[in-house]
């Protein structure tokens, strides 16, 4: 499960969204790096950060939110996506975004770790070059981009879609939403999110995959399969899992398509359960 | 369907305006789609023409657009569901043939009639004699035509139950991928893809009894019936309603045996739904049979559906193995009788068997086979391993010294040559049991086929339900249809029955006069 949670990730950036939307298992502070040990020094800060020296990792955790948060990436406070041999990984854009995910692939390759097992950015064997294409690349430097830009008050300020109530949001903060809906706590909301808030909150909104069209109409499977790879790359991401590997079943399944199971806006789907007894978490 | 009797939705109405084909077709959607039974007009104009349309994508519909489309005949070939494949795509992988190449290499002799008696004996012979007897002889030449024109590889020979020897071709791919797979390559290649999330809505049947064309929704959502996209196709010579059985219809199985409603476990997939036969039925098609409702033997109550158990309890069990009843510790059915009489005999006990074999039958029956699942199965609790027969009774509560006898009169019978107590086949490699390890498996009987459906001819033509005449441009293939399996259909015949009928469907309705 862990392994699917991985592959479908566009990139670290993702990855730790996905990850902490799909699996509360991480509890936050996730890093173990002690930040000061670079961090002390100036040029390895922006000009306009706080003094830090004699800071903790929690202290510095009280406003970087680590990776498995259920806040969205901030770029104007970084958010903080695990410690990789002492290199502190950050939310970053563009080719620095790609530097890290190398360094990180390279860590996992090497035994190293960059986030827990629970976390499970390790347990993919194919989450390398090839089960993440280019397209994940830019998908990840979008998701940078974008990510700042879509809060929870984004859409629900509206209260015609909040439940019946709910306290007025509008204007409200993310540590707000948070205060009563912290992602590990007893009324997390994380486990009600269908995958178009991990989509949308990672910044591909909904033009990325329905057009500018409207009404909206229900995409083409090539707007999955450009980031996420096809079913060959999938089958090779998910060839670790235990049970079966849903993605290269021996009831062959050359047309299926990713909504056999991967819903956007309803909850997933193990269709393999059909039949069989396969422990899948679907993301 | 529950849905279908879902009031008029703002959706439904939007949905006139999409279909732009004229006031007809457009009535009958603001009314509900087949809220109602009540035809639907020709409409004046048609969002898509072809000559074939062929809807299921199992082995029969698959077989049935490769033949159409082989004989020059344009096609569209359209799937409900997400995935093609239907119920063919996950079943076991065996296939028959009476007097086959495999056979007579082996040594085993075997005919036509042979397997038609064998067909006729299990299906209580309420069988069609005509469709069964197509079946049978056709049953080579099906398999030989998997081979020669698909590519499709075989492992060996497996005995099924019901059948006089063996005689059923076993799929290299242990399921029936192993042939879905190739007819999807082999249509893909000459031009033909599953139109997948394609409902048949409704058949277009005009006033003078003749089928010409469906309405579909696109983008169907399973199982919501309104969802789609209305959209209307002409078919030029015929359409082919391969269209499966209602396994998993709970509501249209308890009409036709109120015995197995809601409630029960069933070997099919989610699309093995009514609904295409509910509006055959609307349009004038006979019925027939339709409360011969198959549960298949040797399921597991330990995991869903089909699952793994099927695999170890036919494939090993049934010849090389014993079932017995965990009350009594003695067997209750002849391991290898067909479908019908073993399930009953299992329901009949109150379903506390078990199929069990010892560590050489275990090798025996898995010969060959591309994976072995005896660690998954052991995983899900589906498999039970004993180092000991003392072991395995423990865990089921068996008396032991019945247990103990019955295994002794068994391989008495061995050394003879003859199963005295249940009369069960002895193949030339057959061995007492007695090497530890013992594996086991608990029985219970799930939904696995429905004999009935349309009533057709051995042309694979519709009949009406007035005339009794076949009805001009409708085929049904596989098990829509009716009538091939008479009460109970033998295990392995339903491929031969899918791809004979499909292919003749196909090649009839290629050849069906153009209507315009």
């Amino acid at each position: 499960m862990k392994a699917v949670s991985t592959f479908l990730a566009f990139g670290l950036v993702v990855a730790g969204w996905f990850v902490g939307m799909a699996d509360r298992a991480v509890a936050s502070p996730a890093f173990g790096g002690d930040c000061v040990g670079c961090h002390v020094k100036a040029d390895a800060m922006p000009g306009t950060h706080i003094p830090i020296k004699n800071m903790t990792p929690d202290d510095c955790a009280a406003c970087h939110p680590a990776k498995s948060s259920a806040l969205p990436p901030d770029t104007a406070r970084p958010a903080l996506l695990g410690c990789a041999d002492g290199a502190c990984l950050v939310q970053v854009t563009g080719k620095e975004q790609k530097r890290l995910r190398k360094q990180s692939q390279a860590t996992r390759h090497s035994g190293g770790s960059g986030a827990s097992d629970d976390g499970g950015q390790t347990s993919s064997k194919a989450s390398g070059d090839a089960a993440v294409p280019d397209s994940a690349a830019k998908a990840a430097t979008a998701v940078a981009a974008h990510a700042s830009e879509a809060p929870c008050v984004t859409c629900h300020s509206d209260m015609a879609i909040l439940p019946d109530g709910h306290m007025p949001t509008a204007g409200m903060s993310l540590e707000k939403c948070e205060a009563c809906h912290a992602p590990d706590g007893p009324m997390s909301i994380a486990a009600a999110l269908n995958l178009d808030h991990g989509h949308y909150m990672a910044g591909v909104e909904c033009a990325a995959c329905h057009g500018d069209a409207d009404p909206k109409a229900e995409p083409d499977m090539d707007v999955c399969t450009d980031c996420h790879g096809d079913l060959a790359a999938l089958a090779e991401a998910t060839a670790g899992l235990p049970d079966a590997n849903p993605h290269d079943s021996p009831h062959g399944a050359p047309y299926a398509e990713c909504s056999l199971c991967h819903m956007q806006h309803e909850p997933s789907d193990n269709f393999c359960a059909t039949c069989h007894d396969f422990d899948f978490t679907v993301p | 369907m529950e849905s279908n009797d879902k009031p008029q939705s703002i959706h439904q109405v939007t949905r006139r305006a999409l279909l732009g084909a004229g006031a007809a077709a457009g009535a009958s959607l603001a009314m509900g789609g087949a809220a109602q039974s009540a035809p639907l007009d020709v409409p004046e104009t048609w969002d898509e023409e072809v000559d074939v349309i062929v809807v299921g994508t199992g082995f029969a519909g698959l077989a049935a657009a490769y033949e159409a489309k082989k004989a020059g005949a344009t096609v569209a070939l359209l799937e409900k569901m997400r995935t093609p494949g239907g119920n063919s795509i996950i079943s076991g992988g065996v296939i028959a043939a009476a007097g086959s190449p495999l056979q007579a290499e082996q040594g085993i002799e075997d005919s036509v009639d042979s397997l038609y008696d064998d067909m006729l004996k299990a299906g209580l012979y309420l069988n069609h004699p005509k469709l069964a007897r197509t079946v049978a002889e056709k049953s080579v030449e099906t398999v030989q035509w998997t081979i020669d024109e698909l590519g499709v590889e075989y492992r060996g020979l497996a005995h099924m139950g019901g059948h006089a020897v063996p005689r059923s071709y076993a799929l290299s791919a242990a399921s029936g991928s192993g042939i879905v797979v190739p007819q999807l390559d082999k249509l893909k290649e000459m031009g033909v893809e599953p139109r997948t999330r394609t409902l048949l809505k409704r058949l277009i049947r005009d006033g003078e009894g003749r089928v010409k064309g469906v309405l579909v929704h696109e983008k169907f959502k399973h199982p919501d019936m309104e969802s789609g996209t209305p959209k209307t196709i002409k078919a030029k010579r015929a359409v082919v309603m391969a269209t499966g059985g209602f396994g998993n219809d709970p509501a249209f199985r308890e009409m036709q045996d109120p015995r197995l409603g809601e409630g029960l476990d069933t070997t099919n997939q989610p699309g093995a739904t009514a609904e295409a036969l509910r509006e055959a039925l609307d349009i004038g098609c006979m019925l027939i049979q339709p409360s011969w409702i198959q549960l298949g033997p040797w399921t597991s109550p330990d995991e869903r559906g089909f699952g793994m158990a099927p695999h170890f309890v036919q494939g090993i069990t049934a010849s090389y193995g014993l079932w017995v009843d965990t009350k009594t510790g003695k067997r209750f059915v002849n391991e290898l009788a067909d479908r019908k009489t073993r399930a009953d005999a299992i329901l009949k006990t109150g379903n506390p068997c078990i199929a069990f074999s010892d560590s050489e039958g275990y090798a025996k029956g898995t010969t060959g086979r591309p994976t072995d699942n005896r660690g998954k199965m052991k995983k899900a609790g589906v498999l039970r391993e004993y180092q000991s027969l003392e072991e395995m009774v423990e865990d089921f509560d068996i008396p032991l010294d019945e247990l103990k006898s019955t295994v002794e009169a068994f391989n008495a019978g061995v050394d003879k040559g003859d199963d005295a107590e249940m009369g069960r086949y002895m193949p030339k490699n057959i061995g007492k049991i007695g090497k530890p390890p013992f594996y086991a498996v608990r029985l219970s009987p799930k939904i696995h086929h429905t004999m009935g459906g349309c009533g057709i001819n051995e042309k694979a033509q519709a009949l009406d339900v007035k005339t009794g005449a076949p009805i001009v441009g409708l085929y049904v293939a596989g098990e829509a249809a009716g009538g091939v399996h008479g009460a109970s259909r033998l295990g392995s015949c339903a491929y031969a029955d899918c791809l004979t009928f499909g292919r003749i469907a196909g090649q009839n309705a290629a050849a069906e006069a153009d209507w315009g």
